[in-house]
């Protein structure tokens, strides 16, 4: 299950849990932005890049800067919350897989 | 007025999304090509699938993505290129997009091409549907 969201196969989105998307204001779905895939208000930017860079050692302030280079204003609450959206999201989904296999 | 005519290009010209590994890919192929993000072409963040496509058809830029599923199949009548990233790491993708760049080095080469890079590097003609494996 993991898999599926950090490593989406083909154009298959994995379910958003409902909560997700009342406890991360900032972290939006739009069919019309990245076919449906969770990303910050008001940019493009996907909270699964944010959550990959941040695991490969990418710093919010070095992000904050690149993206900066890039023309995108964007927060380090902003980043924080798609990091914590997506590893609140792969929680749930080992916690929904584990009552699968039970 | 008249406009002047534009310099035809040589070297092609790309819009990326807004990822941060768009970075490293203006480090690592400047030489192959010239990349701005779509942001700076649009002036706005945020903005969605579509409009994007327009946006940077009517610059005459290229696109490059890691959407693979809106970008595959423009509307007829986008003539720009489409490059949709399917790999998740730089370290995957970068290398074979420079082989691109050497495949297609030039900016016309990219009209009407929807390229898809995943384990194998797809090429299709939007306009003759012919597919091209690298």
């Amino acid at each position: 299950m993991l898999n599926k969201i950090l490593f989406p196969e083909g154009d298959v989105i994995p379910q958003l849990p409902i909560d997700l998307q009342t406890e991360f204001p900032h972290i939006i779905t739009d069919q019309e932005i990245h076919a449906g895939w969770p990303h910050i208000k008001g940019t493009r930017i996907l909270a699964i890049d944010i959550f990959r860079a941040q695991v490969k050692g990418y710093s919010f302030s070095k992000m904050i800067m690149d993206f900066k280079e890039m023309g995108i204003t964007v927060s380090e609450k902003e980043l924080l919350e798609a990091f914590r959206f997506i590893v609140e999201w792969l929680r749930l989904d080992a916690q929904k897989a584990s009552k699968i296999s039970e | 007025m008249h406009k002047k005519p534009q310099k035809s290009r040589s070297k092609p010209y790309f819009c990326f999304d807004e990822n941060l590994q768009f970075i490293e890919l203006n480090k690592k192929c400047n030489k192959y090509a010239r990349f701005e993000s779509f942001v700076k072409l649009m002036k706005q963040q945020g903005a969605k699938d579509e409009q994007a496509i327009k946006e940077c058809n009517k610059a005459d830029k290229h696109i490059i993505t890691h959407n693979t599923k809106d970008f595959k199949q423009p509307a007829s009548n986008i003539k720009v290129g489409i490059i949709c990233v399917g790999l998740n790491s730089e370290e995957d993708w970068i290398p074979k997009l420079i082989k691109v760049f050497k495949v297609l080095p030039k900016h016309e080469n990219y009209y009407y091409k929807t390229i898809f890079i995943a384990n194998a590097i797809t090429i299709k003609d939007r306009e003759t549907d012919d597919i091209r494996v690298l």
